[in-house]
């Protein structure tokens, strides 16, 4: 069973000229349990998605099913969100913000232990008014976990954090995860930090999906690059094999392959000066996906 | 739900002054001036005072537009709250949204009786304790024997009409999703019916405005009105259509940001 089912999900907004299609007929899937990414250019339709499935926004087309039910008010209270800007009631201290929405969601969350995960203890009884970005955010985070949902969507979570508390973001939500088995939607622009805490991503470009699966299966495919001269020479011995890449040439063999390779490329006399493999990394893939 | 609604009304403590203590805290001013200032009328005696006429009458601040408007001012900080601090994006995905705004409209329903109680406990402490302050012993002079059933019912009819002004207030909070314009819309109409009624006259009756209706069923309650049937339902449906408006609005409307 999957955690999150999107089928058919389209949505447009205002009419005539200025309309915009946030989303067209998306369909995904999002696995149960693990860490799922979402990335996607600015106005791509991430954060509409993310409204579709909480709630917030109608799709005008489509089902979205959470954890095999119709998504509702009660299938949405196995969910707990962080949409957007992580904007609260200022004149509320980050307990009453809580209790708040603790009272709002009828549950009765044990808010110490909440706090103290996300680094907060020491000023729960502070107005909100007064908090960083930083501290909003991980207020937010305390808030989507308020009810130990089965599901947390975070829009943008390291947003405002400084590089220690995006460590510690990360840390929390591969916790979350790996530890309690919930299954974490995420939003993000910063793709190394994807590639770093997601299992699985889906790209999207114009409200589409234009690529999914496995970080590990989209990083796959190596190739050798190549700094040598003449260049030329070792472009017609790889033929549709090999493309001119920066100072040298990429070569689309395996490991088995190359060894015979540099072999064959020194007996035709090329001056080999560094060779060495190249890892497609997630923005390469996200840039060739949404070009 | 209503608890936590009325945490956030209690912590935005100017709205909740202006919106709910204001009102009951001026009039019982007012009362404690005017008392110690006017004479009793022609006829009566010094220490006779009218405690049932003053009750009835301070209930029925519900139809003054100036109390409306800072009745509307505490409605707006309920229903317009979360458009102004983007609140919806933390309370929608957890809960029925037709259930957020029945306990906004319970919490706005609860603040606006005990304002009215509060006004009426005002009234009958600066009544009772006025003559002691004169140095007169109080005589109750307008005790009608059914006092206690019709100051109950000038208490819900004016109840009824602040019910009716947050309704509005709802609708027009998310219809434009501004605590401004959910406050001044309902004051201007209020404004407005209060001048039709003094250009108008008797005839102003037959228009189905809360305040009219309302004002009917106040009449009716001193002896002098006409039926009370049209004016009661005249006064729920004022109640139920605008909120029901705002509920039906609200449970479509996209919260792209709010």
């Amino acid at each position: 069973m999957s955690a999150i089912e999107l089928a058919g999900i389209s949505k447009r907004f205002a009419t005539g000229s200025g309309a915009v299609q946030a989303l067209d007929t998306l369909t995904l899937s999002v696995p149960k349990g693990g860490v799922f990414g979402l990335l996607g250019p600015n106005g791509a339709g991430k954060s509409t998605l993310l409204r579709v499935i909480t709630g917030l926004v109608h799709a005008d087309q489509g089902s979205v099913r959470l954890l095999g039910e119709a998504a509702g008010p009660a299938s949405r209270r196995r969910l707990g969100a962080l949409i957007d800007a992580p904007l609260f009631y200022p004149f509320l201290s980050a307990r009453e913000v809580l209790t708040v929405l603790a009272r709002t969601s009828q549950v009765t969350p044990d808010l110490p232990p909440l706090l103290q995960l996300v680094g907060l203890a020491d000023a729960a009884d502070r107005p909100v008014s007064g908090f960083s970005l930083g501290m909003k955010q991980r207020l937010g985070i305390a808030a989507a976990l308020l009810a130990s949902p089965e599901i947390v969507i975070l829009d943008e979570p390291t947003n405002g954090l400084d590089p220690e508390g995006m460590r510690e973001m990360r840390t929390l939500v591969r916790h979350l995860a790996d530890d309690r088995g919930v299954t974490v939607l995420l939003s993000s622009h910063l793709l190394d930090e994807v590639e770093r805490i997601c299992d699985r991503v889906a790209i999207l470009h114009h409200g589409r999906l234009v690529a999914e699966g496995a970080v590990s299966d989209l990083l796959q495919g190596e190739r050798l690059w190549i700094d040598a001269a003449p260049v030329e020479r070792v472009l017609a011995r790889l033929g549709q094999h090999g493309s001119p890449h920066g100072e040298g040439v990429v070569a689309h063999v395996t490991r088995e392959e190359a060894p015979a390779l540099i072999a064959a490329l020194v007996a035709d006399g090329v001056a080999i000066h560094e060779a060495r493999w190249l890892r497609p990394d997630l923005e390469s893939v996200f840039l060739a996906e949404t070009a | 739900m209503i608890g936590a609604e009325i945490l956030k009304l209690r912590r935005q403590r100017w709205l909740f002054f202006c919106g709910f203590l204001l009102v009951p805290l001026f009039m019982t001013l007012i009362a404690f001036m005017l008392g110690g200032m006017l004479k009793p009328p022609p006829g009566a005696a010094v220490n006779e005072i009218r405690l049932f006429r003053s009750l009835f009458r301070t209930f029925s601040v519900g139809g003054n537009p100036i109390a409306q408007l800072f009745f509307a001012i505490g409605a707006a900080g309920i229903f317009a709250v979360e458009y102004r601090y983007s609140g919806w994006r933390h309370l929608v995905p957890r809960a029925a949204r037709e259930r957020l705004m029945i306990a906004k409209f319970a919490a706005f329903a609860l603040f606006a009786a005990l304002s009215l109680a509060l006004a009426g406990t005002g009234d009958l402490i600066v009544t009772l304790i006025l003559p002691f302050v004169q140095g007169l012993k109080p005589l109750i002079a307008d005790a009608p024997s059914s006092a206690a059933v019709i100051l109950i019912l000038a208490f819900f009819v004016s109840l009824a009409e602040l019910l009716a002004l947050g309704g509005l207030v709802a609708l027009v909070a998310v219809a434009t999703r501004s605590g401004m314009a959910a406050i001044l819309l309902p004051f201007l109409l209020s404004l407005g019916a209060a001048a039709a009624g003094a250009y108008l006259g008797e005839s102003v009756h037959r228009i189905p405005w809360p305040g009219f209706a309302a004002d009917a069923l106040r009449q009716w309650l001193s002896g002098a009105g006409p039926a009370p049937l049209l004016p009661a339902l005249t006064l729920l449906g004022w109640i139920a259509l605008p909120f029901a408006g705002a509920v039906a609005l609200f449970r479509r409307q996209d919260l792209v940001s709010e």
